[in-house]
This record gives C-alpha cells, sequence and structure tokens, in this order.
C-alpha cells in the first residue's frame, strides 16, 4: 500500500462527507486537490484528521499562517502560565495538544514541539490525583508513548502510579502493545531475548482480566475487546505453541548471573557484571574518567562487539533495567531526551584529540610475497663519455684520434723549427737555409707535386716543407689584395698578406723591446723567427679546429698552425680578408691564438707598438711614457671641492683656480662627470681657450683619466674618425689630445652637455612614464647607424650600453620638423655620441676568421657568448644595441629567454630545431611589435640572420633601419608624435649648465 | 692449425682488417698479407692514415683516409689512383661485387659511390638527412646500411641511393661502433660503445621487428663495478650467420644470433679489437688487436693481427635451426 492510498484511506474528507448533508456544508467541503501535494506530510491518525483543518494548513497563504501559528503558540503559552489558578489544569495542555495536532499534520517538528508539549504534560501531573483516571491524561501519556517508544515499561510505570488503571484503555493499549511483540517475537524467532526483555509477554491475557477486576471503565468495551482477543489468539498462536513452549527451556535461564549488557570477565566465564549498576562501578571500572561518556572497553578485549554506554552520572533508568527491581517509589518516568542520553555526545575538549580510527585488521604473519628488482648494478662506461660527447656533437675515437695525431703534428714541427732555429739569427737568409736544412731531413718530395697535390699529406715533414716552401717565395706584395682569383701558384700571395712580417715597405723595427720577439712559453723559451709570426689559416675541416683549441689556449702564442696549411686551400677566406674595407698595412705584431682575448695588455701594447704611421705620429699624441705625472689624487681633491651644483666652495683651502698642467698645455679642473673601473672623467677648462674677459665654449672638455696608462681609446677613437665620413663621424667622440704618460693617461675630448641616454630613461621614469616610442625610433635608427658604421670601419665597441651613448642635441638655427634620414635639415645636429671605446677592437688587425673571448666578469648585459664562455666577436654590439634599445623602450635592462625554433633545413627537408633568444619582455600593443620583433630578433640571433650564419649583419640592419626610418618619416608629425616637440622638450629637459 | 700472428704487422693503429672478397687468402690492412703462407704480398702508402679500406679482386685494393681520398691501388702492378674524394676524412668504405661500386661513407655526412673502372668516377653524392656525421656503412648484395652519428641508421638499395628505404633509430642508447649486415640479407647487427649489441631486421613487418633485440657483451668486473667496454668490431660467419663481436676489452666472443647464445669465447688480445673479418669462407677469422683511442692518448701494446682458424664446428649455431 503505498503513501498515497494510506492517507487517501485515513482521509477524514469522506466521513466529513456523508455527515453533511445541507447545501452550505457541501460548499464548505474543502477539495482534496488542497492539500494532495502535501499528503505525504502529513501524519495518519488513528482516528483521522479534518479535512477543513488539513485544507486550511496547505491551501492558505504559509505566511499569514505562520502567524496564527505564533498567535495560537503566544495565546497557550499565556494560559500555561496561570496554570495553577486554573481548576482544570490539564485542560490546556489537552486543548494546546490538540491544537497542535490540527495544525501540525506533519507530527513532530521543530515548530510544533509536540514531543516537548506531550512530555510536559504527561510529566507535569504523575503526582495529581485528580488525572489519575482521567481519560485525557491517558490518551496524553499513549500519545507521548507513541513518539517515545510504547514499551511495557511505560505500563508498569503508569500502573505503579496508578495513572489509568480504572480506565479500559489503558489494558487494552497494554494487551496490544503486548500481542504486538508476540507477534515480532514470532517472525524474528527470537524468543529468548524478547522474553528476557518483556518477561509478561507469555501471560498478557492477564492484562485483561486484571482490567476487568479493576472494573475499568467502560468495562463492557473491554470485555468486548478481550473476548475478541482471545479468538485470535487461539486462531494464530495454534501452531506456534511448540516453539514457544520450548523457547522457554532455553539455557539462559539457568543462568541467573549473566546480566543483559554486562561484560563477562572472560570466554568461559558463565557470570557477567552489569556494567551499568551504579555502585558497582567502581569496583569494576576503576580507569573511568568522570566526565567521559564513552568508554571503549577497558578489558582491552578483541572479542568486545559493542561499547556499552555508561552514565557515569546515571541516576535515571537504572532501575529500568533491572526489571524485578520495580519499586513503589519510581515516580519518575524520564524525558524523551533523557531516554536518548547515550545518543548525546557530551561536549569535550578538541584540541589535542586523536579521533578513534577504525580498528588495523588483524596483519597476517607471513611475510609478505616480494616485488622482484632488477638488480642495480654498479655499471661504468670505460669509455670517458665526456670525450666523446662533446657540446652536443659525437666523436668517434677515429675522430679524436685524428685530432690528436693533428696536435701532435703540430707540436712536433714547432720543436722542429726551435731546434732548428735557435742558434739563427733573425734573418731572412737564414731562414732559407733552414729551409734548406729541414728539406733535406725530409722525405724527397719534390715541391711541385706538393703545390699541385690539392690534399697534402699529413705527414709532417713534407707538410713543413710546404709552408717553407710558400715562405721562401718572393713575395710579392704588390698582389696582395686584389688577386685572389688565380690557382694554387697564387694562393702564397694569400700567405703574403698575412705573414707581413719582412715588408720591404715597412719600417722593420729591430729593438728587441718593441719588437714582440721575446716570447717563451711552455716548451721552454725560444726566441721567435720570422716564421713563427704566421698567422693561423683556418680552412681546414671544422672539427680539428674546435678541438685543438685546448692546444691553442695552452700555447698562449701559436707559432704555427700546421693543420691549417695541410687542408686544401681555399680562395674563399682570402676574399672575405679582401672585402675588409680597410685593408692595413702590414702590422709588426704575432697574431695570438683564436680565439683570444682582445684585451690583453700584451696584446695591446705590441699592437700599439707595431703601427704604421706609429702612434707618436698621430696629431695630438703626447708622449711622456718616459716621466710620471701622478695627478690623479690632485685632480680628485679638486673635483670633489667643487660643489655638485657646480659652485665653488668658499671655505676650501684648496685652490681651485689652479691649473693641471699636461705637457704644455693647462687646464682647470671642475666637477667630476664619472667614474668606471679604469678611470674618471672630469670637466676641465681649457685654458688656451680662456682669455681674460671672455669664456670660449670650446674651453669646457671632458678629460679621461686612466690608469695604467692606456693610448687604445686614442687610437680606436683616432682610426674611426679615419675610417668614418661625415655625418656619421659627429655620432663618435672626438678626441683632442691624449697625453700619456707612465703612470696615467689623459684623454682630452670634447664635452656634451645633455647626459646619457640613461638620463633621458630616468627622467622618463620620474614621471612614471618610458619614452615615447617615436623618440626611442629615433635613438635607435641612430645607433643602428653608428654600429653600422663602425662595424663597417671594422671595430667593435665591445661596451654598448645606455651609459656610453651621450645624447647629441646641438642648438640649430635651421631644424625641420619633418624628419630627414640622411640628416638635413638640421637633423644631423640630433642624435647620439657614442664614448668609450676602451674595450673596443679593431678587428682589421687580425685575421678575418679571428674570435675573442672576454676575460672580464659577465653579466646579464653582455652577450650570450661572452657569459657562456664561447668565442664571439660582432654579437657584443649587437646585444649591446639591443640592450640599449630595450632599456629605452622598457626602463628595464633586458633579460633574455631561450625559445626553440624549428626551422626547415633546405638540403634535406627535415627540420631542425635551433635555439633562439627573446627579451622576457613583451612589446605593448601599440608599439610597431613587428619592427621591434624582427630588430630584436636579427640582434640576439645574429648567426641566424644568414643560412650561412656568417657575420656581420650590417647590410640586414640596415635595411631594417630603413624600415625604421620610413615609419618615422610617416610618422614624425601626427598629433602626439611630433618628434620634434619630443627632442625638444628632451633637450630642454636633458641640457646640463655648467658654471665656472 | 694453430691462431698465429702476423709477421711484420702495420706499424701504427689498425683501423680496418678485410678479406678479399673472392679470394679466401689474402687480408688486407693498408699491406696485403697472405695469410696461408703469412707473408706480405704488398703494401702502399696512401699517404694519409687510412680508416677503412677494401677489395675487390684479390689484388686490388681500395682505401678512405683522413686525407678525405680515395685511392685504389693494385698490388701485383703497383699502379695506384685517386678515385676522388670526400670533403672530409673517409670512414668507412665498402665494395660491391653486384654493382661492382665503391661506397664510401665520410664525416662530410655524406655517402657516395664510385664506379671502379673510371678514375674519378664519382656516381652520386647522398647527403645524410639528419646531416650527421658517417660512422659506419654495411652492405649486403643491393642493401645498404648506413650508421650516423646521433644514433640514426638508413637503410637504402645501393640501385636507387636517392630514395631512403628506411630510416631508423639505434636501438642503442649510445654511439654506433660498427654495423654489419647478415649474409643471409635478412638485417643487420650493430655495436655501440657502451658494450651492446643489437640485431635487427630489414622487413619492417611487426611480425619480423618483433625479433629483433639487443644484449649487452664486453663487460668486465673490476673491483666490484661492470666496467662497460665499447664493441669496436663485428663480423659475420660467411656460411653459418652467427657473428663474431670485439670489443675494447680485447676479448671475442662468438654468438649464435638465432638461438641468443654466446658459441666461443676467446682468450683475451692484448689490446682492444679493432676490426674482425671472416674470409669467404668462414676458414679464418682475422683480429686486428690494435688500441682504438678510448681512452685518448696513452701507452699501448704494439698493434698485431692474429689470423684464427675457424674449425667446422666452432662457429656452427649449437641447435641448427635453418636459417629463415
Amino acid at each position: 500500500m503505498d503513501v498515497y492510498s494510506l492517507i487517501n484511506h485515513n482521509s477524514p474528507s469522506p466521513r466529513i462527507h456523508h455527515s453533511s448533508t445541507s447545501q452550505e456544508q457541501v460548499n464548505c467541503i474543502p477539495e482534496f486537490s488542497s492539500f494532495e501535494h502535501q499528503k505525504e506530510n502529513i501524519l495518519p491518525l488513528k482516528q483521522g484528521r479534518s479535512g477543513a483543518s488539513l485544507s486550511r494548513v496547505f491551501s492558505g497563504d504559509s505566511y499569514s499562517f505562520g502567524i496564527d501559528l505564533q498567535a495560537g503558540h503566544a495565546q497557550f503559552r499565556a494560559e500555561l502560565e496561570t496554570l495553577n489558578e486554573l481548576d482544570d489544569p490539564f485542560d490546556v495542555y489537552h486543548r494546546y495538544i490538540k491544537w497542535t495536532i490540527e495544525n501540525y499534520p506533519q507530527g513532530q517538528t521543530p515548530q510544533s514541539n509536540l514531543v516537548q508539549l506531550l512530555e510536559r504534560a504527561s510529566l507535569s501531573f504523575i503526582n495529581d490525583s485528580r488525572y489519575k483516571n482521567d481519560p485525557r491524561y491517558l490518551r496524553c501519556w499513549l500519545q507521548y508513548a507513541n513518539f517515545v517508544g510504547k514499551t511495557n515499561q511505560l505500563f508498569d510505570f503508569l500502573k505503579i502510579n496508578e495513572i489509568g488503571i480504572n480506565l479500559a484503555a489503558y489494558y487494552e493499549e497494554y494487551a496490544e502493545l503486548l500481542e504486538s511483540m508476540e507477534s515480532i517475537s514470532d517472525k524474528l524467532r527470537l524468543p529468548a531475548l524478547l522474553l528476557y526483555y518483556y518477561p509478561d509477554t507469555g501471560s498478557f491475557s492477564e492484562i485483561f482480566i486484571s482490567g476487568i477486576n479493576q472494573k475499568a471503565q467502560p468495562l463492557e468495551r473491554l470485555i468486548r475487546r478481550y473476548k475478541q482477543f482471545k479468538a485470535r489468539l487461539n486462531s494464530s498462536r495454534q501452531e506456534n505453541i511448540h516453539d514457544f513452549e520450548a523457547s522457554q527451556n532455553l539455557p539462559h535461564n539457568e543462568n541467573p548471573h549473566r546480566t543483559i549488557l554486562g561484560i563477562k570477565s572472560s570466554a568461559s566465564s558463565t557470570q557477567s557484571i552489569p556494567l551499568n549498576v551504579f555502585n558497582q562501578r567502581n569496583s569494576t571500572l576503576p580507569n573511568i574518567v568522570g566526565s567521559t561518556t564513552y568508554q571503549h572497553g577497558h578489558f582491552d578485549n578483541h572479542n568486545e562487539k559493542f561499547s556499552v554506554f555508561y552514565d557515569p552520572n546515571g541516576e535515571l533508568g537504572n532501575a529500568a533495567l533491572v526489571s524485578g527491581n520495580i519499586s513503589s517509589s519510581w515516580n519518575n518516568y524520564g524525558t524523551e531526551i533523557a531516554n536518548k542520553k547515550e545518543n548525546i555526545r557530551d561536549a569535550e575538549k578538541w584540541k589535542g584529540i586523536t579521533l578513534p580510527q577504525a580498528r588495523k585488521p588483524s596483519v597476517p604473519t607471513t611475510s609478505k610475497l616480494k616485488i622482484y628488482h632488477d638488480e642495480l648494478r654498479n655499471e661504468k662506461t670505460f669509455v670517458d663519455l665526456n670525450t666523446i660527447y662533446v657540446d652536443g656533437n659525437e666523436f668517434s675515437f677515429e675522430e679524436l684520434r685524428a685530432m690528436a695525431l693533428r696536435r701532435n703534428s703540430i707540436i712536433s714541427i714547432s720543436r722542429n723549427n726551435r731546434m732548428c732555429v735557435d742558434n739563427d739569427e733573425n734573418n731572412i737568409n737564414e731562414l732559407i737555409t733552414m729551409d734548406q736544412k729541414l728539406k733535406d731531413e725530409s722525405e724527397p718530395i719534390s715541391p711541385k707535386k706538393l703545390t699541385k697535390k690539392p690534399s697534402p699529406t699529413i705527414n709532417t715533414k713534407a707538410a713543413l716543407a710546404d709552408i717553407l716552401e710558400i715562405f721562401s717565395q718572393p713575395m710579392n706584395y704588390e698582389k696582395s689584395d686584389d688577386d685572389t682569383d688565380e690557382d694554387d701558384i697564387t694562393s702564397v700571395s694569400r700567405y703574403d698578406k698575412l705573414f707581413i712580417r719582412k715588408t720591404p715597405r715597412n719600417n722593420v723595427i729591430s729593438d728587441e723591446n718593441i719588437a714582440p720577439s721575446n716570447y717563451s712559453d711552455n716548451h721552454g723559451n725560444f726566441r721567435m723567427v720570422p716564421f713563427e709570426l704566421l698567422t693561423p689559416i683556418q680552412e681546414t675541416s671544422r672539427e680539428y679546429r674546435s678541438n685543438s683549441t685546448s692546444f691553442h689556449q695552452s700555447d698562449g702564442f701559436i707559432t704555427l698552425d700546421l693543420g691549417s696549411v695541410t687542408g686544401t686551400p681555399k680562395v674563399k677566406n682570402v676574399k672575405q680578408f679582401g672585402e675588409s674595407l680597410f685593408m692595413k698595412p702590414p702590422l709588426l705584431f704575432s697574431v695570438p691564438s683564436n680565439p683570444c682575448n682582445p684585451l690583453d695588455t700584451r696584446l695591446i701594447d705590441q699592437v700599439l707598438s707595431s703601427l704604421n704611421p706609429s702612434l707618436a705620429q698621430y696629431p695630438g699624441f703626447y708622449d711622456l711614457r718616459g716621466e710620471c705625472s701622478n695627478n690623479h689624487a690632485k685632480l680628485e681633491r679638486i673635483a670633489r671641492n667643487w660643489d655638485k651644483n657646480c659652485r665653488r666652495r668658499t671655505s676650501s683651502a684648496i685652490n681651485l683656480d689652479e691649473p693641471i698642467r699636461l705637457f704644455n698645455d693647462s687646464f682647470l679642473i671642475r666637477q667630476k662627470l664619472g667614474e668606471g673601473a679604469y678611470g674618471r672623467v672630469y670637466r676641465v677648462l681649457d685654458l688656451k681657450f680662456i682669455s681674460e674677459s671672455q669664456k670660449d665654449p670650446r674651453a669646457s672638455r671632458a678629460l679621461k683619466l686612466q690608469m695604467p696608462s692606456t693610448a687604445w681609446e686614442f687610437y680606436i677613437i683616432r682610426k674611426l674618425h679615419e675610417r668614418i665620413i661625415y655625418p656619421t663621424i659627429d655620432s663618435i667622440i672626438t678626441a683632442h689630445s691624449l697625453y700619456c704618460y707612465k703612470d696615467e693617461s689623459y684623454l682630452l675630448t670634447e664635452l656634451c652637455s645633455h647626459g646619457t641616454i640613461v638620463d633621458a630613461i630616468n627622467t622618463a621614469k620620474r614621471e612614471n612614464s618610458t619614452m615615447d616610442e617615436i623618440l626611442v625610433i629615433f635613438f635607435t635608427i641612430e645607433l643602428m647607424k653608428i654600429v653600422e658604421a663602425i662595424h663597417e670601419a671594422g671595430i667593435i665597441h665591445g661596451d654598448i650600453k645606455a651609459d656610453n651613448c651621450l645624447l647629441r642635441l646641438e642648438r640649430t638655427a635651421e631644424w625641420d620638423s619633418q624628419y630627414d634620414p640622411s640628416g638635413a635639415r638640421g637633423w644631423s645636429k640630433k642624435g647620439i655620441k657614442l664614448i668609450d671605446f676602451g674595450r673596443a677592437i679593431d678587428v682589421t688587425l687580425f685575421p678575418p676568421d679571428m674570435k675573442f673571448i672576454a676575460d672580464w666578469r659577465c653579466d646579464d648585459q653582455n652577450c650570450i657568448e661572452m657569459r657562456e664562455g664561447r668565442p664571439w666577436k660582432w654579437q657584443a654590439d649587437y646585444y649591446g644595441l639591443a640592450g640599449v634599445i630595450h632599456c629605452m623602450l622598457h626602463n628595464e635592462y633586458m633579460q633574455i629567454t631561450p625559445v626553440r625554433m624549428d626551422i626547415d633545413s633546405f638540403s634535406s627537408g627535415a627540420t631542425i630545431s635551433t635555439k633562439k633568444y627573446k627579451p622576457i619582455q613583451s612589446f605593448k600593443r601599440y608599439w610597431q611589435g613587428n619592427l621591434w620583433a624582427r630588430l630584436f630578433d636579427m640582434l640576439l640571433n645574429p648567426s641566424l640572420v644568414r643560412s650561412d650564419g656568417r657575420l656581420p649583419i650590417t647590410q640586414e640592419l640596415n635595411s631594417i633601419r630603413k624600415e625604421f626610418e620610413q615609419y618615422l618619416i610617416d610618422n614624425c608629425e601626427k598629433i602626439g608624435k611630433e618628434l620634434k616637440a619630443q627632442l625638444k622638450r628632451l633637450e630642454v629637459n636633458s641640457e646640463i649648465n655648467y658654471h665656472g | 692449425m694453430q691462431q698465429f700472428e702476423l709477421f711484420d704487422p702495420p706499424s701504427d693503429a689498425i683501423s680496418s682488417v678485410v678479406f678479399s672478397p673472392t679470394s679466401p687468402i689474402h687480408l688486407l690492412t693498408i699491406k696485403l698479407y697472405n695469410v696461408e703462407e703469412n707473408s706480405l704480398r704488398g703494401s702502399y702508402n696512401h699517404d694519409a692514415p687510412v680508416l677503412d679500406c677494401c677489395m675487390s679482386v684479390e689484388t686490388h685494393v681500395y682505401s678512405g683516409g683522413l686525407d678525405h681520398c680515395i685511392k685504389s691501388f693494385d698490388v701485383n702492378t703497383h699502379n695506384g689512383f685517386v678515385v676522388g674524394s670526400h670533403q672530409n676524412a673517409v670512414k668507412c668504405i665498402e665494395y660491391s661485387i653486384e654493382n661492382n661500386l665503391i661506397v664510401s661513407g665520410s664525416w662530410d655526412q655524406t655517402v657516395r659511390t664510385w664506379d671502379v673502372r673510371d678514375k674519378d668516377s664519382q656516381t652520386g653524392v647522398y647527403k645524410m638527412e639528419n646531416s650527421a656525421k658517417i660512422f659506419a656503412i654495411s652492405l649486403v648484395s643491393y642493401r645498404l646500411v648506413v650508421a650516423t652519428a646521433s644514433r640514426q641508421f638508413y637503410i637504402y638499395d645501393i640501385r636507387n641511393m636517392s630514395d631512403i628505404l628506411q630510416s631508423r633509430e639505434s636501438s642503442l642508447k649510445f654511439m654506433t661502433r660498427c654495423v654489419k649486415c647478415m649474409p643471409n640479407k635478412q638485417g643487420y647487427a650493430c655495436s655501440s660503445i657502451e658494450g651492446r649489441v643489437a640485431v635487427e631486421f630489414f622487413d619492417p613487418s611487426p611480425e619480423v621487428q618483433a625479433r629483433k633485440y639487443a644484449f649487452k657483451c664486453h663487460r668486465k668486473m673490476i673491483d666490484g663495478i661492470d666496467t662497460v667496454y665499447p664493441v669496436n668490431a663485428l663480423a659475420f660467419h660467411p656460411t653459418h650467420g652467427t657473428f663474431a663481436s670485439g670489443g675494447a676489452d680485447g676479448v671475442v666472443n662468438i654468438w649464435d644470433g638465432f638461438n641468443k647464445k654466446r658459441l666461443r669465447q676467446y682468450p683475451q688480445y692484448p689490446t682492444s679489437i679493432s676490426s674482425l673479418d671472416f674470409n669467404k669462407d668462414g676458414q679464418y677469422l682475422a683480429i686486428a688487436s690494435s688500441y682504438t683511442f678510448e681512452e685518448g692518448e696513452k701507452d699501448h701494446p704494439p698493434d698485431s693481427v692474429f689470423i684464427r682458424p675457424i674449425n667446422e664446428n666452432e662457429c656452427k649455431p649449437r641447435h641448427l635451426t635453418p636459417l629463415p
């Protein structure tokens, strides 16, 4: 039977319908549909429910009905407060209960509080003799019992307290309860347990009899019920009677010492201890902590099935559980909550509590099945894998041996040479005789054959003979530059250009102090002989080259690299060299190993001392290397006393107007402009240009003091001015003169009064912005022009950074607002001036494929090759340029990150993955992202620009610069982007006004 | 007949020993020996370290070396000429009887084919797809296996070199040392610098490919550490299909590739085994014991070539399975 039919069946509506006849009443009949939707929520009552009230409850406005309920509750509560003054106090409860049941068809809910109400009503009048046999009161008890559980204890309790014992309802209900228990016990076949619990079950007919004896009212109904009961009993119990009787003979009856919910002391014991007996607690449960409600077995018995609730303060219910102990003093049935108290957990501290975990399943003692592991063997490859896998390349043993072979032959040759040469003078005639001598020793191989053979052998003596033969050819200098398209014989002329020691055109410096002839190496002290000054020619296989560097490096200055000569000569390198724009007249210094440290002081000294024309012939060069200057402390003292605000301090004891004399010139020292690792820069006034009354603007100069003394920067700047033409040369600092003392050198340069790019960036930063993109593009173009120009001039700056780029914002009378990349209409006066050539390299002094190694400490602002210790060349400037541009765009130093790029290889169609670098910072959306990305890609990955990886990439830079220039031409006058206005503002903001 | 050492061995490292493909008694290093008489038939000077050599007929020798050149030399007539040149050292060279071709592989990443009848007779240049140096090639009938750096293998048909038949990655984790094709043309064996040999098959079908395997060899316990030596040389027995492997530990093993068993281990040779070759009918095994530079520059025992006569059953598979 489903819920629907149940309710329908119990629904009072039909009854109402039958009893009402008038039309009026018919109209009042509530529609079933009005509460049908809530039928699951209606608690069925034996006597049924009023359809009208149900309809009212469920169909009305729930809000207003809620208010009605509140009012009803309030009214009854008010009545309850005056309970003691009423004649029939229970009547209030009776009505309240009735009202609640009617208005809360759901039964017990938190809102109705029906159970609490019944409980309160029942317990209040236990000892009130007026209501002992009041049917309403008994009904109240029985209703209460419906909620808290109807047990025979209840009837025991009522009987002891003489409630309802004269009422037939008591006996009927009691008998009904027992009868239902009987049927349950039949069904469950658990008579033993139930008989324990309900010892009177067997004799429930006695209940009727005692009721009849008591003359409980209405007696007739009771008698009728009893008869019905007996008839029912006879029919239903007939078949079960034997089971029932048998069940009464169960062994537990013979064990009176076993107690329900007791604990046995041992498994074999026939006695158990009642746990809940208060007076036994202290002796049997010594470990119990007072406030703890739950006690897990202190017996620690694994067979314990469940823990027995133990109420340490429990005075309630003890008697009830021990069923024989009913006494007349039992007048407290206990509240609903008290009867369920084992379900309520005491409040306790949570801190430090370990939650009880499920008991671990017992672990079988047999050992677990082990998983088989392959024995880890201590293995070692016999071969040193590091020698085989070098930088991602594999080298087979044969290749390694070939390299070693090559190295050995080189060493043996240089030894040979030295031995032979040791007793020789620096004399070309001697060389030829020695050459002959060596030839005699070697196998008879005709020189002719050797020159014709495209692949000379690795046989060392033959190869040496080859070299010497080349060397002993009449040197034909006139041919040196252009004739590259000749065959084998003319490949000799290639050597002419490189092996340039004994040239008739050159002034041979015989002074041994200047000539770089005194070098010792690992092999002992040997004086260099002419042919030791040969250049390594890089043309054999890369493998040999890259792996013989250890030799090169250990030797410092390699004397003769035979390996390079044995291979097939190629004309390509010669061409490259010939391309070099500024083919210098041969220099007299020994070419270092490749790669070399370009700032090696020995190397620089050599280069400078072997210049032709010599440095001393350069205008503005004052060679004072014979004497010490020792002026740096004085300079520093004066500069320090010159106020930051460019005003003299009156209190100073130092005479600020005391001129510093450098050679024949005198300077007044003003403030310090900058300081680096190797020197300081001061603003000075050249007294030459200061007359009594007026000051020539040319008087203001920058004086760069360098310790130790060096002429290198002066040389580079002069070379640049030789090689670069107007107007780009304006972008290179001008060196007026160099006073080169033994201990210090003073480089006098022009003074720029607009600060550096760093200052411009900082100005923008102070305004919480960056330089405007149009301005950055302008300076980028300027910088690219400079880099292209110096690279074409064969100079690597080596230290391009924002601090080394001075703003060149000269005043000009005519200045058009339309940008002109050619420099016309005043634009040539604006730009950048590159300074600090202290790290510059003149690559024309070296063989074309010379690369360099940095020996200084590298950081993020140095190019990737430097940081990774790899040889580099033009990359240094490209990276530096990218760094400056990045600084201008983002106000931050550039950080780069490698990205993997897949490139389609043209030869095989396969894709090759290469590493590329790009800046971490991304470009702003409104910038010329495409242009910038391409520029940075080019500058950071210069060797990937061309398919053959050749550097420099000046042409490619030039073409992208043209694009930038076009952008500037198109956009320089747009509103908000006016380049001229921006430059003007920068000019004003950055101008430093020097006083004094 | 006992194993014997050749008199007058080459004075420098022996990179390769090869028996003549047509006559069973001639062996080539740079020098040509008659092994039955233990006599030197002749020698010629390549003028550069030779990395590999091969013979077409018993007196005609080809060699390739560090000078990038392939040279041809007739021992009888003492006529020699340069066949051609690579752009880098010639690492390996093979002669194909069927096609009368020389196939050479070089560190310049190319395989080139040459017509031996002609001077300067290059018939094809084939650049490796992965632009890697070629470490070993092996030829059987029309099948050419090229092993390159980066553990790559390419299989070609010598008649149509422009197409790569198969491209495979080595089943070995380290650099390939040697590759040799099976005489039954079914597959090849390759060895790595890390003591392993792999046996692979040409047929790309999954059933056949499932048969490929690799095994460890040329290992020695030294102070509790399992030291793994490079396997420098492999040689297949021409009739039985078993193969010999030679490692840098100086040991030569004979393997039965069908049953995955080791048949023999010969007593240790003075130094690394640099090259191995069976003669045409499998009666001799030439063993070049010559330091292979696996430890760089060091003093090492003198280089020598041993000729080991092979008994009838010495290299036979134990449980003779019919050749597939």
